[in-house]
C-alpha cells in the first residue's frame, strides 16, 4: 500500500470528464479485443496456440473460453495431483504463470484492460445511476473478502464440491456471446448455480454495485492472484504502477470516485480523531487493476502510471 | 488497529466458511442436477464409469430430490448429463456413435467435438486409445414430474460407427429421494 501526503490546495477543479470518457472508450474497445482473443467463435489465442502445439490442442477441438481456461488451473495450484495434466493445454499455465508475471512487470492489466467478463458488468452499469448501488467499501473489508475466497476456492475441493467450474462467469460470458452468434442452446438448460452466478455477476455484485467490479473483487481467483502478484511486489518502486504525486492533490476524492474496484481510499485531514494531519492518498496496490480511470480522471494529474519518483 | 485487524481476520474466516458452505451445497446438488459421470468404452461392469471424473460404479444414479432450489423451481424436468471424459479404454482407434435406449423421454444431445455428427450422434473421426471427448445429454422429462420413486431408467449405449458393435451399455436410472436412489444402485450394480 502506497501512502503519500498531499499538500493542502485550493478548491478541487472539476474532474478530467473528456479524458476520462476517453479512457473508459479505449477500454471498450479493449473489450472487443478480449472477445476477440478468448472467446469462440474467434477464439484467436486459442486457435494460434493448438496451431504451434498440435498435439497438445487437437485441431478437433472448438477453441473457445475454456481453452484458455482461467479459473480451473488456479484451483490446481492447491492439488499437485493436477500439475502433470496442465502440461496437456499450454494455455493453462496462463492464469498462474504468464499473468501473474506480467502484474508483477506491469500490474494487472490483463483484469482491467482485457478481460471480457470482468469489464461487462461494469459497462453495463453504466446506465445505472449511482443512487441505486451500493458501495462495498467501508461495509466490509474488501481485501480480506477477495483473499478469503482464493483461499476457501483452493482448500475448498478437499471438505466439499469445487465451487470452480459450477460457479464461472467466464462460462455465461462465453454464452452470451454465443448466443449473439446465434447458439442459444447453453441458456436452454436452466441450473442453480448457473441462475446464482448470473444474478451476482450481472446484478448484485455488478449493473448495482459502484464500480460494477464486484464479482472481479470478491469471486475471481484469477485476479486475486494477479492482484496478490502485483501488490506484494508494488514496493519496488521501479515496477510501474498507479502511484499518487503529493504536490498539488487536492484530496477532491474524485478518484476515489471513479475506481472501479475501490482501491482508494482518500482521508481529508482530522477526519477523525487521531487521523492523520494531513491528507492521504491511498492506492491499494492489492485490489488495484490499473484500468487508469484514475489517472485520467484525476483534475491536477496527481496520479499516474509508472514508477515511483 | 487491533480491533482493525480482528475485523480483517474475521472477513477472512467468514468468507473461507461461505465458500464451504457453497461448496457443500454444491455437493449435495451434483447428483441432481448437472451430474458429470465417466464412461468408458469398450467397457463393461463397474469399469464402464461412473459419478465424477473417475466414476466406477458401473451405473449412474440421479436423484432429483437433490435438485437445488432455483431449478426446483425454474426448470426442474430437464436434467443434464455430462461427460467429458467419454474415453476410449482399448487399444484400438475407433468411431463411435451413442444412443440412449429405453428412456422414454425426448433426449437432445451435444458434443464439444469439431467432427460431432448431431443427426448420426456420431464422432466423425477417429478416437485414439486413450483419448477422451465431451458428450452431453439433456433428459426432459414431463412437467410435473411423474409420480413414483422411479422417474425414468434406461441405457446409454456407446457403438461403434464403422461395425455397429455394442461397446459399453451403461445403466441410468433417475430417481426421487435417498431411498430410491439406494435401491437404484443396488438393482443397477453389476
Amino acid at each position: 500500500m502506497i501512502v503519500v501526503h498531499p499538500s493542502d490546495a485550493s478548491t478541487p477543479p472539476a474532474p478530467r470528464a473528456e479524458a476520462l470518457r476517453r479512457n473508459r472508450f479505449t477500454r471498450f474497445g479493449f473489450f472487443f479485443l478480449g472477445l476477440a482473443i478468448f472467446y469462440a467463435p474467434f477464439a484467436l489465442l486459442g486457435r494460434l496456440v493448438g496451431w504451434i502445439f498440435p498435439a497438445s490442442m487437437p485441431g478437433t477441438w472448438v477453441p473457445d473460453v475454456h481453452t484458455n481456461c482461467m479459473r480451473m488451473p488456479v484451483g490446481w495450484l492447491a492439488q499437485p495431483w493436477m500439475w502433470g495434466w496442465m502440461g496437456n493445454n499450454p494455455l493453462y499455465f496462463t492464469p498462474i504463470i504468464l499473468l501473474p508475471i506480467a502484474a508483477v512487470a506491469a500490474g494487472p492489466l490483463f483484469c482491467g484492460w482485457l478481460c471480457p467478463a470482468g469489464s461487462f458488468p461494469e459497462f453495463l452499469g453504466r446506465i445505472v445511476p449511482d443512487r441505486f448501488k451500493w458501495d462495498f467499501k467501508g461495509m466490509v473489508e474488501i481485501t480480506s473478502v477477495r483473499y478469503g475466497f482464493l483461499v476457501g476456492f483452493l482448500i475448498v475441493p478437499f471438505v466439499a464440491a469445487s465451487v470452480c467450474c459450477s460457479f464461472c462467469n467466464f462460462t455465461w460470458m462465453q454464452n452470451t456471446v454465443s448466443a449473439l452468434f446465434g447458439n442459444v442452446a447453453p441458456w436452454l438448460y436452466i441450473s442453480t448455480t448457473g441462475v446464482l452466478t448470473i444474478v451476482i455477476w450481472i446484478f448484485l455484485l455488478g449493473m448495482f454495485t459502484k464500480g460494477g467490479r464486484g464479482w472481479c473483487l470478491f469471486l475471481c481467483p484469477a485476479g486475486s492472484l494477479m492482484s496478490l502478484a502485483s501488490g506484494v511486489t508494488s514496493r519496488f518502486k521501479w515496477l510501474p504502477r498507479v502511484r499518487h504525486d503529493a504536490t498539488s492533490c487536492a484530496s477532491c476524492s474524485n478518484c476515489e470516485d471513479v475506481c472501479p474496484v475501490r482501491a482508494i481510499d482518500v482521508s481529508k485531514p482530522h477526519e477523525s480523531p487521531g487521523a492523520a494531519p494531513m491528507p492521504q492518498v491511498k492506492v491499494n496496490q492489492l485490489l488495484c487493476n490499473v484500468c487508469l480511470d484514475c489517472v485520467r480522471g484525476c483534475p491536477r494529474g496527481c496520479l499516474r502510471y509508472g514508477r515511483a519518483q | 488497529m487491533r480491533s482493525r485487524r480482528a475485523g480483517k481476520l474475521l472477513w477472512f474466516a467468514a468468507t473461507v466458511a461461505i465458500v464451504f458452505a457453497v461448496g457443500s451445497y454444491r455437493q449435495f446438488t451434483q447428483t441432481g442436477e448437472s451430474v458429470h459421470f465417466a464412461l468408458n468404452y469398450p467397457a463393461e461392469g463397474q469399469s464402464a464409469g461412473g459419478l465424477g471424473a473417475r466414476g466406477a460404479d458401473g451405473y449412474l444414479v440421479v436423484d432429483v430430490a437433490r435438485t437445488g432450489l432455483i431449478k426446483k423451481i425454474l426448470q426442474p424436468n430437464v436434467i443434464n448429463l455430462s461427460t467429458h471424459w467419454l474415453h476410449n479404454a482399448g487399444d484400438t482407434p475407433r468411431r463411435i456413435r451413442v444412443s440412449a435406449e429405453g428412456f422414454g423421454y425426448p433426449i437432445r444431445w451435444e458434443s464439444t467435438d469439431k467432427t460431432w455428427n448431431e443427426e448420426q450422434l456420431e464422432i466423425g473421426r477417429t478416437l485414439d486409445p486413450g483419448e477422451d471427448v465431451t458428450v452431453d445429454l439433456f433428459v426432459t422429462l414431463p412437467r410435473p414430474l411423474p409420480p413414483g420413486d422411479v422417474l425414468a431408467s434406461g441405457d446409454i449405449v456407446v457403438h461403434d460407427a464403422d461395425t455397429g458393435d455394442r461397446l459399453t451399455v451403461f445403466p441410468v436410472r433417475i430417481v426421487r429421494g435417498a431411498a430410491a436412489a439406494a435401491e437404484a444402485g443396488d438393482c443397477c450394480a453389476p
